[in-house]
């Protein structure tokens, strides 16, 4: 309880100057930031045009932006800390659908969009799916839970790889949808978490390097994020 | 923990929090409280619907529909985890094919009927021969539902033709108990998962069909719990990629594997002296077989084993002498904590009773019983088979609360609780699944005297063994009448008279109990579609009409309605009236008309109240001193069960003889009625997976699950492929002397037979294996053997 009250606090009353003062990163990197800010614009604008992940140019530009994005530091620049996070709008409506499409309902674990009869063991799903990686213009993420053992329990094959698609079959069933953004308190708050976090504590696993466009923070080096995002609504319960 | 509140205190802190450190922050939180209570999803909690796991999921439910599930993070059984099929709960409403009207066949089609001339034409065939109407019922029956149906035959019309598919299903695990411990279910809890050092899987691939369980032992050793996992099967499944040790034998001869370690337990001195003498007797069957058997000594029991000798099982199973001395040691070593467990494999066998003893008997021998993560724990593949079936006792010769039909005090305890005559309840018990079947696919003639069955909740049509014989054959007889009550079209709505469409899960109220004796309650979330109504409603509705049209049986003996209840205010509440049959809660009133029944077999249940507070209890669930309603966790062990007599340690109060010890029983090994020849040179075994749960009436609507495994089909070794000529995804033939069907091959999937056995799943109703399957069964639990039989298999095409 102790710790929840603290994180409120940080979050409801003082976020937009302690908790992120507290934070500034090493003279250093504030340098290289400056240099690279415009860069970091263009990078950010091809991801909006786009609105998805496009072959290995945007996935180029992807990594470039990361990159960029790690170096970018807290005070003293000219950049706004908030920069990453502001018009980016398209961007995160297509990654949402994009994972939209995937699931029966926000917070479904999605299915795999490859064979899963590597063998059943946990080993095969985690050498990709630990810190995540990129293989060609595929992306594995990394999981977004704490790693639990056996892993085809909950997360099946999009489409069976030696039956192919079923026969046709119709349901009714409409899930609930992602919810839109979560709205800041105040200008320069950290906006909350629009969704519920049970089975999604790793945030980095959409939010980080490996996320698509317009998910992703604009400071993956600061990893305890629910230190000032908190979640908006009820948690799933 | 009640995380909601907790949550809710927090706001509160976080908004008090923020007034003394910014005014900006106040107005935000209280904004969040109000959103938490007033969001567009509302939650509440309720049962999985399908295996006998009990996983508690949170339904997510927007404008009267279903639109998200979670796994219950304050749920004991999964601890907020599911699996795939948990996950796509919420699809299984929306089928676009539900069923939303009464239909009566007419002239080869059906015609949408209304649901006063359906309930009267149920009526009709009841009065028309009382005698041979029969219910055939589910272990997905609620307690409330079982119950009503329960009441309805046994005290309403004297008839004893009530039999659940869970006939099928856990039978042998029933007698297996009752021959041990003379009562039923298990003595331990799932809590047994976290404190084990090993896991034996007796024919068991939990990693499919009991996932979230096997989870928490997985869970436990990749956190570096040295844990051991011990898969003894007749095939490599998932199961086994996770296993340290994999111990494969030939079908059927876990008898020779159990009376093996038995022997070297004996023999070698690994057995425990103290336990045995104090706990346990020794039994023997009879010829013919029969539940309880006759004492035996033993030294007499300690000969028969001879000649179970190490070299002689190890020839006759397959596994290596290593192996099996391997086990024994396991069992030896009364430091280890060994929890065993058990499902179809043990169960669907010819000699089902015998190996669900034979495994208790080498726990009791080596003292591994009752204390956590040690001891026997047998599964359930249904929500409700252990709470309904086994607990309501919706069995041919069975009572509620364990009481039997032929028991003249239990038919008399059962009338007075029901406020019935004297001598209403028939002494006789009715006709069990595969006799009801064979009698109503038997011409009348022919003296095939059951007319009617009404079924319920399940899928015969698809579920029977040697299906022709047992199923099909009805088509032909004119006389015969079949009722459905079932939420989609199956293969049993294919040859029924009279269709009813029925509310599922969150469609209506309902209690379940699972596997570890944990009863579960729900409320009805969203209404059903169409003109779909309650089974529980259905039955009352009839009970009803006859009531009206003047049956006897339907008044009690003040002569009133036999489901008289009254509502707050104390006045009949018209329960089969549907447009008022949710003005007042009728789960809650027939739960507790049910709950004194519990208390014969010291399997007290808690008020309805109590369940809708929880996330389930597990019986026995005693009020303390301060009136606290506390579960069970280890039954018989004193400390924790608190009906076990102090200073008794392990107290097996139900004792077949009386004396407070459990039964150590020998059995022969029989061999089994069909084994592979020239002819058909294979064994067939047959099953789950994960993604479908049993017949797929639910799980094949739901997109993701059906794509995931799209089609029943035939897993062979590469070997026995490779000789017959067979690629990867070549159909096949597969024959037995009962049945033929064709399905695709699948070599090197998800599971590996070895040479010599092939493998099909039962959930494809367009592949129906239960057409090849054999319907002997155990001659104690009448339950049939789904794992064994020979089979043929050729490629489509192919010559000769």
């Amino acid at each position: 309880m102790s710790r929840l009250f603290g994180i409120a606090a940080c979050l409801l009353g003082i976020a937009g100057s302690t908790c992120l003062r507290q934070g500034a990163a090493p003279p250093l990197q504030a340098e290289a930031a400056r240099t690279s800010t415009e860069a970091s614009d263009r990078a950010e604008q091809g991801d909006v045009a786009s609105g998805r992940l496009q072959g290995p140019e945007a996935e180029r530009r992807a990594l470039l932006l990361r990159e960029l994005g790690r170096q970018r530091p807290w005070g003293g620049s000219r950049v706004s800390p908030y920069h990453l996070v502001r018009d980016r709008d398209a961007a995160r409506a297509g990654a949402l659908s994009l994972r939209d499409e995937r699931r029966p309902y926000d917070g479904a674990p999605p299915p795999m969009p490859h064979s899963a009869e590597f063998g059943a063991g946990t080993k095969q799903c985690t050498d990709c799916h630990t810190d995540g990686v990129h293989i060609g213009e595929r992306v594995a993420r990394p999981m977004s839970h704490a790693p639990l053992a056996n892993c085809t329990q909950c997360h099946v094959e999009s489409q069976h790889a030696l039956f192919g698609p079923p026969r046709p079959y119709s349901n009714a069933f409409e899930g609930a949808r992602p919810a839109p953004t979560g709205t800041a308190h105040g200008p320069g708050h950290p906006p909350p978490i629009p969704h519920a976090v049970w089975m999604r504590t790793r945030c980095l696993s959409c939010h980080g390097e490996f996320g698509y466009p317009g998910l992703r923070t604009s400071h993956p080096e600061r990893a305890q994020c629910m230190q000032c995002h908190l979640p908006e609504s009820g948690e799933a319960p | 923990m009640d995380l909601n509140w907790d949550r809710r205190e927090f706001v509160k802190a976080a908004a008090m929090a923020a007034a003394t450190a910014a005014a900006g922050g106040q107005a935000s939180a209280l904004s969040e409280l109000a959103r938490e209570q007033g969001g567009d999803i509302r939650w509440d909690k309720a049962p999985c619907r399908f295996c006998g796991t009990g996983c508690h999921v949170q339904v997510g439910v927007e404008e009267g529909r279903v639109v998200a599930i979670a796994g219950d993070e304050e749920a004991d059984v999964n601890k907020g985890l599911l699996c795939v099929k948990g996950y796509n709960v919420g699809s299984i409403l929306y089928g676009e094919d539900r069923l939303t009207k009464p239909l009566l066949r007419k002239g080869g089609r059906y015609v949408a009927i209304s649901w006063d001339e359906a309930i009267g034409i149920v009526a009709e065939r009841v009065k028309a021969d009382p005698a041979g109407f029969a219910i055939y019922g589910s272990g997905q029956w609620t307690i409330p539902e079982g119950y009503a149906c329960q009441k309805f035959m046994k005290g309403g019309l004297s008839n004893n033709h009530i039999d659940p598919n869970a006939r099928l299903c856990m039978a042998s695990a029933v007698t297996g108990f009752i021959a041990t411990y003379g009562v039923d279910e298990p003595a331990s809890c799932y809590e047994d998962l976290d404190e084990c050092d090993v896991l034996l899987l007796w024919g068991n691939n939990m990693a499919e069909m009991h996932p979230v369980l096997f989870s928490r032992v997985l869970d436990r050793k990749q956190r570096g719990s040295k844990v051991r996992i011990v898969d003894l099967g007749t095939r490599r499944t998932r199961s086994t990629d996770f296993a340290d040790r994999y111990i494969e034998f030939r079908p059927h001869t876990d008898q020779l594997i159990l009376n093996g370690i038995a022997h070297l337990l004996l023999k070698e001195g690994g057995w425990n002296r103290e336990f045995v003498e104090e706990h346990c007797a020794f039994r023997k069957n009879t010829e013919p077989l029969s539940l309880l058997g006759e004492p035996m000594s033993f030294e007499d029991f300690r000969t028969a084993l001879d000649e179970y000798d190490p070299e002689s099982v190890a020839q006759r199973s397959g596994i290596s002498v290593e192996d099996l001395r391997f086990l024994a040691g396991l069992f030896a070593d009364h430091q280890l904590r060994i929890m065993s467990t058990w499902c179809m494999g043990v169960n669907q066998h010819t000699r089902g009773t015998a190996v669900n003893t034979q495994i208790h008997g080498v726990h009791l021998l080596s003292g591994h019983f009752g204390r956590p993560g040690d001891g026997p724990s047998s599964l359930t593949g249904q929500p409700s088979a252990c709470g309904t079936a086994r607990e309501v006792g919706t069995l041919a010769h069975a009572l509620p609360g364990g009481r039997l039909v032929v028991k003249e005090e239990h038919r008399r305890q059962t009338e007075e609780l029901w406020n019935l005559p004297e001598g209403r309840i028939n002494p006789k018990p009715g006709a069990h699944t595969m006799d009801m079947w064979e009698r109503f696919c038997t011409p009348s003639e022919e003296g095939g005297d059951i007319s009617t069955i009404w079924v319920q909740v399940t899928n015969p049509g698809q579920s029977l063994p040697n299906l022709d014989r047992n199923f099909f054959a009805k088509a032909d007889l004119e006389d015969k009448f079949l009722i459905v009550s079932d939420v989609y079209p199956t293969a049993t709505t294919d040859l029924a008279d009279l269709i009813l469409p029925s509310s599922m899960w969150v469609e209506k109220n309902g209690m379940y109990g699972n596997s570890e004796r944990r009863t579960q309650q729900w409320f009805k979330q969203v209404d059903p579609p169409g003109d779909a109504r309650d089974d529980t409603w259905q039955v009352i509705a009839v009970a009803r009409r006859l009531y009206e049209d003047g049956l006897e049986g339907m008044r009690d003996k003040d002569g009133r309605f036999l489901f008289h209840m009254l509502d707050e205010e104390g006045r009949e509440f018209p329960a089969w009236k549907w447009e008022r049959y949710y003005d007042m809660n009728v789960d809650r009133a027939l739960f507790e008309e049910y709950r004194p029944f519990s208390r014969m077999k010291h399997k007290d249940l808690a008020p309805y109240d109590e369940y809708v507070k929880a996330r389930g209890l597990r019986w026995p669930v005693v009020q303390d001193e301060q009136g606290t309603w506390r579960e069970t966790q280890w039954r018989f062990a004193e400390g924790y069960d608190p009906y076990a007599s102090a200073g008794s340690e392990f107290d097996f109060y139900h004792s077949t003889t009386g004396d407070g010890r459990a039964q150590i029983w020998f059995h022969p090994y029989a061999a089994p009625p069909e084994s592979p020849d020239e002819q058909y040179p294979l064994w067939l075994s047959t099953g789950r997976v994960l993604e479908h749960w049993h017949t797929g009436s639910m799980t094949a609507r739901v997109p993701q699950l059906r794509s995931a495994m799209p089609r029943g089909y035939l897993e062979m070794n590469r070997a026995d492929a490779e000789a017959r000529g067979v690629r990867n995804g070549d159909r096949v033939t597969v024959t037995s002397r009962r049945g033929e069907i064709e399905l695709p091959v699948w070599i090197g999937g998800r599971g590996e037979p070895p040479r010599g056995s092939v493998f099909v799943p039962f959930f494809d109703e367009k592949a129906l294996i239960n057409r090849v399957t054999l319907d002997a069964y155990c001659p104690i639990s009448k339950e049939p053997d789904y794992k064994k039989c020979a089979v043929q298999v050729a490629k489509v095409g192919a010559e000769g």
